[in-house]
């Protein structure tokens, strides 16, 4: 019996179909794959992120450690270069700058409190992050608080040129943990007396 | 079975030297670590690491010129350039000083692990 030309064309063709639609649906599965393994990716480095800065927060009760971690953190996790840190003076009056990184203007050194974006900030113990409508670089400002008490505030200037200009979630998670845990940590060593203020 | 691989972390940076241990240790790698650029020179002779990452901005000895003494001692361990310093310029620097790669920071954890392996021949 001789097999008809047209029907095995026509079973080719159908088989064809389906290895297309097969290898349609296995790249479309890898796709999917990969893109999980990347968001897989990037959510590890966020909490490692997370969890190394909280970790050298409070790796210390010496105070000039804990302003060392945040300055590290700032420069190397979040990617900035310019940064204070500031300390809410005895009379809660003005932010007296204790430590800085690549600062050169002196009339950062102590802000009243609610001048300018840093002072504002500060006062209203809101963090503006990414949005400081100022032409002075600045990226962001956190208030430092314990619980609902101000004690100082963080300003980051320049992002690093590789950051292009971007904050990320991460970034902003980063700063809510400066705010909150750093200000812990800053507190606590002052409360130890390690070693006193700098500044 | 093989052993495993030793990395040299160098970083004056305690945070930097935690976060790149952290993402060392998913690749079951040995570390050790140095905090500036004289002590990177002495342990990248005494610890004969398989790759050295190494930062740049550091006290005593900066990063490019711990790069130039461990290259004129003879040291052919990989070297990867870990650093904030992101322009062309200090790229080119780093590689014209002996660098194998260069990364910038903050540390992506994927891009780090990926050239760690690629020097590693992995």
């Amino acid at each position: 019996m001789t097999a008809n030309p047209n029907a095995q064309s026509a079973e080719l063709g159908k088989a064809l179909d389906e290895e297309r639609k097969r290898r349609a649906a296995a790249e479309e599965e890898n796709r999917k794959l990969s893109q999980e393994l990347l968001q897989a990716a990037q959510e590890r480095q966020e909490l490692l992120n997370l969890y190394v800065a909280s970790l050298r927060l409070h790796s210390s009760l010496d105070r000039a450690d804990v302003l060392a971690g945040i300055q590290e953190i700032v420069i190397n996790i979040i990617g900035s270069e310019e940064l204070g840190v500031y300390e809410l003076s005895e009379d809660r009056k003005s932010l007296r700058l204790i430590s800085a990184f690549g600062l050169e203007n002196d009339a950062l050194d102590r802000i009243p409190l609610g001048k300018g974006p840093i002072g504002q900030a500060a006062q209203k113990g809101e963090a503006v992050v990414g949005d400081t409508a100022d032409d002075s670089h600045l990226t962001a400002v956190v208030p430092l608080k314990v619980g609902d008490d101000l004690i100082g505030a963080l300003a980051v200037f320049r992002l690093l040129p590789q950051k292009g200009g971007l904050l990320s979630a991460n970034d902003r998670e980063l700063f809510e943990l400066l705010g909150t845990h750093g200000a812990i940590a800053l507190h606590s060593s002052s409360r130890a007396g390690g070693n006193g203020s700098q500044g | 079975m093989m052993g495993r691989k030793k990395i040299l972390v160098v970083d004056d940076s305690s945070t930097t030297r935690m976060l790149e241990q952290m993402i060392l240790a998913k690749g079951a790698y040995q570390v050790v670590t140095a905090k500036d650029g004289e002590e990177a020179v002495r342990k990248a002779r005494v610890e004969t690491p398989d790759l050295i990452l190494l930062d740049v901005i550091m006290p005593r000895m900066d990063g490019f010129e711990a790069l130039r003494r461990i290259r004129a001692a003879d040291v052919k361990t990989p070297i990867i350039m870990v650093t904030t310093r992101g322009e062309a310029v200090n790229m080119e620097q780093g590689y014209a000083s002996g660098c194998t790669e260069y990364v910038t920071k903050p540390i992506d954890a994927v891009e780090l692990l990926a050239k760690v392996k690629d020097c590693l021949g992995q």
